[in-house]
């Protein structure tokens, strides 16, 4: 194992959200048992005092979720000098079996726990707890991804020997090569990109009628999911292209590097964001006649769909700018 | 009106010292008026009246107020109630000491958010009201006791809530003082507020002003209405 600092906050990070998570679920599975708002029973009112803490620590715990995607690729491109082979992330998560199932399982963990902090701070906003079986039935799909992604991030830390020779970015996501990557890197440019703003602009349509007209809640959060999923792969097939104005080069992790001015970090940013505002406002617009959110949901989902509506459009924006400014062209690809 | 249901309020459960203030209490108060409870030290009546007014929770056992149950609200939404509905005089007064009689009137209007100035003119206000106008600038630990009462009871009044519970308020004052007290009480009764007193003194709940007394002991409700 490489010890690095990143390294040991990621480890000890993880290690206390598991281990908080799996002491909230014990709470969680009490309060989908029996929870009842109208007993006033000493087990009613100690489980009402004890959501406070647990949501606290909870909410604490799922914030670092958030950020620690970022700090795990972070770590991994700012080790890849130290393996032969690799020039950024993808190598240094190639090194091992476990480093892309550990980025996988954080990508997933971040999106549910920022989409649990949506429904929390709903929550939170109502007199009578009126979310607080889907708050903590939602936690509890959280509990196994969280300690899984633990140890493979383990797996992948503890194994990783600076000796060992890696696949470099170029050779991962070449359309020549075969596997997930590859297959993402070789989707046609033109159809790609024609998927992508379509996907942005269908988005950008339902959450402005959605904000308008209150309707179209899953819709919404359906297309920021699917708008979230095509952008990643137009990173891969065609937008890292521009940025790195090379034909054959798809690598999605290059573009966090400094001489590309870390454009991949905010392009990053404002997926995730998008997303996890688009999942929440399905959650709470799955509530949204909740009697005690009446006057709390109709605005936090508006707001919800305009974070979803800016965040996709913005990152079209600067995948635009990045393409249109670059005298680098694709015709004919 | 505010209603009690079966509350327990149970301190340090679990441990050795586990201490039950307050038994399976079951009361209703009705809005308006002037309630005494009674009892000896240690019945329950302080304890009772902090889970009355807010500042504690039941361990088990619901409290309602205006139909609305408070036992069971988040702390965020509790504060409100607290802040809005409730003016707590306590027995020790627990003024701020280094700050003057006006600005412990004044702190507990800050965090509603209302503009200085209105909060200043109703502190003023008060004090004039409670014959303090000349102490307002002086700080509290120079003020009597009976100085020292009035401006909790303004420190009470400043977010004119509806009711107002006071604990032991005659414990340190003489009887000319107590019996000012009670005249102030009055007036605020007649101004429709309710009053609640946790209280063994036969001045508080012998007084005309009191409309009903609840006697308690260890805990319980022994006579939950009625005149002494």
């Amino acid at each position: 194992m490489i010890l690095h600092p990143p390294i040991m906050a990621l480890l000890v990070g993880s290690l206390l959200v598991s281990f908080l998570l799996l002491l909230a679920s014990g709470t969680a599975v009490r309060i989908l048992r029996v929870w009842d708002l109208s007993s006033g029973s000493e087990a009613q009112l100690a489980l009402e005092r004890r959501t406070y803490l647990v949501s606290t620590a909870m909410s604490y715990a799922c914030a670092f979720q958030v950020v620690s995607l970022f700090l795990f690729v972070y770590t991994a491109d700012d080790l890849a000098p130290l393996f032969v082979g690799a020039m950024c992330a993808a190598g240094t998560l190639y090194a091992n079996p476990y480093g892309y199932p550990t980025l996988l399982l954080k990508v997933v963990g971040a999106i549910l726990a920022g989409a649990w902090l949506i429904v929390n701070y709903a929550d939170n906003r109502g007199r009578d707890y009126p979310l607080i079986r889907l708050k903590y039935g939602f936690l509890l799909v959280l509990v196994p991804i969280v300690p899984i992604e633990t140890a493979a991030q383990a797996a992948y830390f503890g194994g990783l020997k600076a000796d060992v020779i890696t696949s470099c970015c170029g050779s991962l996501f070449s359309s020549a090569s075969s596997g997930v990557a590859s297959e993402l890197a070789a989707l046609p440019s033109s159809p790609t990109r024609i998927a992508f703003y379509s996907t942005v602009a269908a988005l950008v349509v339902a959450a402005s009628w959605f904000r308008r007209r209150a309707v179209g809640g899953y819709v919404v959060s359906g297309l920021s999911v699917l708008a979230f999923v095509v952008s990643i792969a137009a990173i891969i097939s065609f937008i890292s292209l521009y940025i790195y104005e090379l034909p054959t080069h798809h690598c999605p992790f290059c573009i966090l590097q400094r001489e590309y001015h870390f454009v991949g970090y905010p392009m990053y940013a404002l997926l995730f964001i998008g997303v996890i505002a688009g999942l929440g406002l399905g959650l709470l617009y799955h509530r949204r006649q909740t009697p005690s959110l009446v006057s709390v949901l109709p605005s936090l989902t508006r707001r919800l769909a305009l974070v979803a509506m800016a965040c996709f459009g913005l990152f079209a924006a600067i995948s635009t700018y990045v393409m249109v400014a670059t005298p680098f062209t694709l015709e004919g690809y | 009106m505010i209603e009690l249901r079966d509350v327990t309020k149970i301190f340090n459960a679990g441990q050795p010292n586990e201490f039950a203030a307050v038994r399976d209490v079951s009361l209703t108060l009705d809005g308006r008026g002037a309630v005494a409870i009674t009892g000896p030290s240690g019945s329950g009546k302080t304890t009772l009246l902090s889970l009355i007014a807010c500042m504690a929770r039941p361990t088990s056992g619901r409290i309602t107020v205006d139909g609305e149950t408070i036992s069971s609200l988040p702390e965020r939404f509790l504060t409100e109630i607290r802040r809005r509905a409730f003016g707590f005089i306590f027995q020790q007064f627990n003024l701020i000491r280094g700050l003057s009689a006006r600005e412990n009137v004044m702190l507990p209007a800050y965090p509603t958010g209302a503009p200085l100035g209105r909060i200043r003119g109703e502190a003023a206000r008060l004090l004039d009201r409670l014959g303090l106008a000349s102490k307002a600038d002086v700080r509290v630990e120079w003020l009597s006791g009976g100085e020292a009462q009035r401006v909790a009871i303004a420190r009470a009044l400043i977010n004119n809530p509806s009711v107002v519970v006071a604990d032991e308020p005659t414990a340190h004052l003489d009887t000319a003082l107590s019996k000012d007290f009670m005249e102030i009480m009055r007036g605020l009764r007649d101004e429709g507020r309710t009053l609640i007193f946790a209280s063994h003194d036969p001045l508080v709940y012998e007084s005309d002003l009191i409309q009903r007394v609840v006697r308690m002991r260890d805990g319980r409700v022994l006579d939950a209405g009625g005149q002494p």
